[in-house]
């Protein structure tokens, strides 16, 4: 696989696209909150998983990459939003430097999700039907809004309000749930007021 | 920074989400600017990615509400909502899969092992659930999580749809890539069945690239040279998880097979009657007594225990 060919080959054509792109990404990523070598890792993380996309050629490379960098960003999120939740809601009884050797997640995690993942739940099946619907064909089947706007024959922007209103249950479920965890008894000397 | 403009903010955090699921480079370099207009962006955008990574695990649990309901559609849907509120053994067993560090060095790859008879359910942050059998060996990729291998067993795997980054699974060295679906999997020492019951999938994509839609099931066998597509009812595939078994023409083997992966109990066949057609639902019963009594009800066949399994052979007289 050479740089020769670069139009026939997709794997080879998204590199070039990638290194032209590189400095826009590493923007992208310190935008997101992400530390200088922290950027440079998941760059070359990046760079090491273009060989693995699907087969095909990419309609939007740019995008493509940006949601890739995206993607490895919210993957980072995740795993520190798990370590920092399981710190909060249980007393260490070791200090280190809280790298963990076992990879698989352990039994704590899983308690700690389901539960979170609960709240989830509970707040979406509070929503209208209708608006769960949207949520469920937007999220899960990947209708864009203006398919599903066609097919229950409303307009985009109502379609676009429903998910707002979806979006906005489960991040304050999520939220909730942080807040619970850091402060069970509400003596939080951080000033921050909550809506009801 | 004040309540209302936090949930300004906040809404201005999903309605960038919204604009980049299907955005040009464009939408991403206004995002961009977006995020550097306010430090506190980054983190608000944090949380709406990842409540919308809980809703990919939790939705698939969520059976859909049709808006127009006949009768005959409200008698047959399941009427529990709460997959996991509602408090089910699955549910109860949930684990959570994948911690991904894109940063570390070195194979971070673990394994999901279910015993003989037990069926679990896996989370896969930001993409959707995956529920094992028994006997199911599942590996994952604490650097990759978008990594998922079935060495042996049978998985339902139900997948959010992410266009841009279709989920792939290893079953040894062939691969079923999927853009947001609901598929079943089984991979033994008799080879590869891959079955869609919602979406669609691509098996082995770099090669033969045998496309699947809902209602299609693959085999692929270890001994076989040729690639097997037949149609089954969708609604039976992954019946299993509910303890149901559809089976249209199938071999006793196979119907043993799929028994005893439930049940945990290893189930020899005659090879007298392996070959055997069958047509009809098994309903699984954990009551060993019972579930003999129905199997040799609905195989026409004699069951019996025999070590630690059970035998299914031949009647030794007609039965009437």
């Amino acid at each position: 696989m050479g740089a020769h060919d670069s139009g026939s080959n997709p794997v080879s054509g998204l590199a070039a696209v990638f290194i032209e792109l590189r400095p826009a990404l590493a923007r992208f990523l310190t935008a997101r909150g992400a530390q200088a070598a922290e950027a440079e890792d998941l760059l070359q993380d990046l760079y090491l998983k273009l060989g693995d996309t699907a087969a095909g050629p990419i309609a939007e490379p740019r995008a493509y990459l940006y949601r890739m960098a995206n993607n490895l960003m919210i993957d980072l999120r995740r795993s520190s939003a798990r370590r920092s939740t399981r710190e909060q809601a249980w007393t260490s009884t070791q200090s280190g430097d809280g790298l963990e050797i076992d990879p698989r997640p352990s039994a704590e995690d899983s308690l700690l999700a389901r539960d979170r993942l609960r709240l989830v739940e509970t707040a979406i099946n509070a929503l209208p039907d209708r608006t769960s619907d949207i949520f469920r064909r937007y999220r899960l089947r990947g209708d864009a809004q203006k398919v599903i706007a066609a097919d229950l024959g409303l307009s985009v922007s109502a379609v676009e309000k429903h998910l707002q209103r979806a979006y906005r249950v489960i991040v304050d479920a999520r939220v909730r749930y942080d807040a619970d965890l850091a402060d069970p008894q509400r003596h939080s000397g951080e000033g921050e007021t909550r809506g009801g | 920074m004040a309540d209302s403009s936090l949930t300004a903010a906040m809404d201005a955090a999903i309605g960038w989400h919204l604009r980049l699921r299907d955005g040009d480079a464009a939408d991403w370099e206004a995002f961009t600017a977006w995020l550097e207009s306010d430090p506190a962006h980054a983190a608000l955008y944090d949380e709406v990615a990842l409540a919308d990574g809980d809703a990919a695990v939790v939705l698939p649990g969520m059976p859909a509400r049709p808006l127009v309901a006949n009768d005959d559609e409200v008698a047959s849907l399941p009427t529990r909502r709460n997959w996991l509120a509602g408090g089910g053994a699955l549910a109860a067993a949930l684990i959570v899969g994948v911690v991904a560090v894109p940063q570390l060095t070195g194979s971070q790859k673990y394994d999901i092992v279910t015993k003989p008879g037990e069926q679990r359910v896996v989370a896969l942050g930001g993409q959707g659930r995956v529920t094992l059998n028994g006997s199911t060996r599942l590996t994952l990729d604490r650097r990759d999580a978008r990594f998922a291998a079935l060495g042996s067993g049978e998985a339902t795997f139900e997948i959010a749809h992410d266009a841009a980054h279709p989920f792939e699974l290893q079953l040894g060295e062939d691969r079923v890539v999927d853009v947001g679906t609901v598929f079943n999997v089984v991979s033994d020492a008799a080879g590869h069945r891959v079955e869609v019951a919602e979406g669609s999938v691509v098996y082995n994509p770099q090669h033969e690239a045998v496309p699947l839609k809902a209602g299609q099931s693959l085999f692929d066998g270890s001994k076989t040279a040729n690639i097997v597509v037949r149609t089954r009812d969708p609604r039976a595939i992954g019946g299993w998880r509910q303890g149901r078994l559809d089976y249209q023409g199938a071999t006793v083997t196979t119907v043993a097979a799929d028994l005893s992966r439930s049940l945990g109990i290893p189930i020899t066949v005659a090879p007298a009657i392996g070959e055997r057609s069958f047509t009809g639902t098994i309903l699984v019963d954990r009551h060993a007594d019972r579930m003999i009594a129905r199997l040799s009800a609905l195989l026409d066949a004699d069951v019996h225990r025999s070590g630690p399994g059970w035998m299914i052979g031949a009647h030794s007289r007609a039965a009437h």
